[in-house]
C-alpha cells in the first residue's frame, strides 16, 4: 500500500490541474489498491516501458532483476530503475494493471492497479479480480462530484481517528474564522461517524456505513449511509423531521434542554449529536430512509459552509 | 487548535487527597461512559469519606456530545456547595468557552473561566 501510495509521491507532477486518488478495494478474495495521477512525458516513458517489461516476466524472473537492481549502483534520486514497481509485481502475483490517459501534449493520467490475493502466493483468477477500467469509472464518478474523500466499511472498529485525520488534511483552511470552521467540519466528523457506530446496525459484529467528503460552493459536505435497526426507524425519522423545524435561535435551548433530560439516563448517548451539527453548521440535515429488502437505509448528509 | 496527535490522550488525574479533579486534552472517545464510569465512582467514595469540596479543572480544546454527557453526570455530584469548575479554554477559542458556558447553565456549581 506504501509503495502504491508513494508512486504517485514519485512519478506524480504537482501541477494545479492535477487530480491525484488512492483507493483500496477490499473485496472477498483480496485486496485491489488504485492510484491515479498525473504524470509528465518522462515519468509515462519510463512507467510504460517498466511496467511492459515487468508483465512479462516469470516470478522467478522478477526475483532475480530485482536483485540484480538491488545490487547495482545505479540508484536515481527517486527510488530508483523501477525497484518498487518490481517489488510491488513480486508481492502481488498478478500483472500490474495500468492504462495512461493522455490529457494534452506530454502529459498523462496514470492509473494503476495493484491486485493481491487474499491467499499468500496464489494469483487471482480472472473472475476474483477487478478491472482497472471499474476503478477508473469510480474514479471518474467520484471527480464529478467534487468527492475528496469516500470510506465505505465497518464502523464497529475504532476508526474514527484516521477518518478524522483524513477528514482534517483535506479541509485545511486559512479563512479568518479557521478555529470555527475547523471546529465545524471536525466535530460534525465525530457526531456524524459515532451516530454510525452507536445506530447503525451490526450483523456479525460488523457495521456497515459509508462517509464522504465533498467540496461544494462555499463550503464541504459531508454524507454517511447506514442500515438502521428495525427499532430505531421510526424514532430517527422522527428525530430528523423535528431537528430540521427547528429556528437557529431554537436549537441552543433544544441542546440544553434536550442535554439536561438525557444526562441522567444510563444510554451511553446524549442524544445532542445531531442537534449540534445542526446549530454549529445553521444547515437543514438532509437524510432520506429508504426500504430495501435487506432492511432500511439512512442517508444522510450537511452542508458545512466555511465562514469568512 | 484540537491537536490531530493526541486523539487518545484524554488526561484524568484525581487527587483523592485534595479532591482536585482534572480532566485535559481531547475527550471524544467512542464509549464515554464506560471511560468516566471510574472517575464518578472515585467521587463518590470521596464524598463518602469527606466532608470537603471538590475542585474539577478542565482544560480541553475539543469534547464530543458524549462527554458533555458525562461531564454533567460527573458535575452534578458537586452541587449543593459541594464543589467548584475551573474552565480553562484556549484563548481566543470562543468556542470551548461558550460550550463551557452552556454546562454551567445546566448546573448549580459554580465556574470560573480562565483563558490560557
Amino acid at each position: 500500500m506504501i509503495e502504491v501510495f508513494q508512486n504517485i509521491v514519485r512519478h506524480g507532477e504537482d501541477v494545479e490541474e492535477s487530480k491525484d486518488c488512492f483507493g483500496v478495494r477490499c473485496i472477498a478474495d483480496g485486496l485491489h489498491i488504485y492510484s491515479s495521477n498525473y504524470i509528465n512525458e518522462k515519468a509515462y516513458t519510463f512507467l510504460n516501458s517498466k511496467l511492459k517489461e515487468i508483465n512479462k516476466l516469470s516470478s522467478e524472473e522478477l526475483k532475480s532483476l530485482y536483485m540484480e537492481i538491488l545490487e547495482s549502483t545505479e540508484l536515481s534520486e527517486k527510488g530508483g530503475a523501477g525497484l518498487g514497481l518490481i517489488d510491488m509485481a513480486r508481492k502481488s502475483g498478478n500483472l500490474i494493471q495500468h492504462n495512461f490517459k493522455e490529457l494534452k501534449e506530454s502529459a498523462y493520467q496514470f492509473n494503476y492497479q495493484l491486485d493481491i490475493s487474499s491467499e499468500k502466493g496464489v494469483p487471482l483468477k480472472e473472475d476474483q479480480n477487478i478491472d482497472i477500467l471499474e476503478n477508473i469509472n469510480i474514479y471518474s464518478n467520484i471527480t464529478n462530484k467534487n468527492i475528496l474523500f469516500y470510506f465505505k466499511g465497518d464502523f464497529s472498529k475504532d476508526n474514527i481517528h484516521s477518518l478524522l485525520s483524513i477528514l482534517k488534511a483535506n479541509t485545511q483552511n486559512d479563512s479568518k474564522n479557521e478555529e470555527l470552521n475547523s471546529f465545524n467540519i471536525f466535530h460534525t466528523g465525530v457526531e456524524l461517524i459515532q451516530n454510525i457506530s452507536r445506530h447503525g446496525r451490526s450483523v456479525n459484529e460488523f457495521i456497515e456505513g459509508v462517509f464522504s467528503l465533498s467540496l461544494e460552493k462555499g463550503g464541504y459536505y459531508i454524507s454517511t449511509g447506514n442500515y438502521l435497526n428495525e427499532d430505531e426507524i421510526s424514532n430517527t425519522e422522527e428525530h430528523l423531521l423535528q431537528l430540521n423545524q427547528y429556528s437557529i435561535d431554537e436549537l441552543k435551548q433544544v441542546y440544553l434542554q434536550t442535554l439536561k433530560k438525557n444526562a441522567l439516563s444510563d444510554d451511553p448517548g446524549a442524544g445532542v449529536g445531531l442537534i449540534d451539527v445542526r446549530r454549529y453548521n445553521q444547515s437543514l440535515i438532509d437524510y432520506e430512509i429508504h426500504k430495501y429488502d435487506n432492511g432500511s437505509y439512512l442517508s444522510m448528509g450537511v452542508f458545512i459552509p466555511i465562514i469568512n | 487548535m484540537i491537536d490531530l496527535d493526541n486523539f487518545d490522550q484524554t488526561t484524568v488525574n484525581f487527587d483523592e487527597k485534595t479532591g482536585s479533579l482534572k480532566i485535559s486534552g481531547i475527550s471524544m472517545m467512542e464509549d464515554s461512559l464506560g471511560f468516566y464510569a471510574e472517575t464518578k465512582n472515585k467521587i463518590d467514595t470521596y464524598f463518602s469519606n469527606h466532608s470537603s469540596s471538590i475542585t474539577v479543572e478542565f482544560e480541553l480544546t475539543y469534547f464530543n456530545s458524549s462527554s458533555a454527557k458525562q461531564f454533567i453526570q460527573i458535575l452534578s455530584r458537586l452541587e449543593n456547595n459541594k464543589g467548584s469548575v475551573l474552565w480553562k479554554y484556549p484563548k481566543d477559542n470562543t468556542i470551548m468557552e461558550d460550550r463551557g458556558k452552556e454546562l454551567e447553565i445546566l448546573l448549580d456549581v459554580p465556574f470560573k473561566f480562565i483563558p490560557v
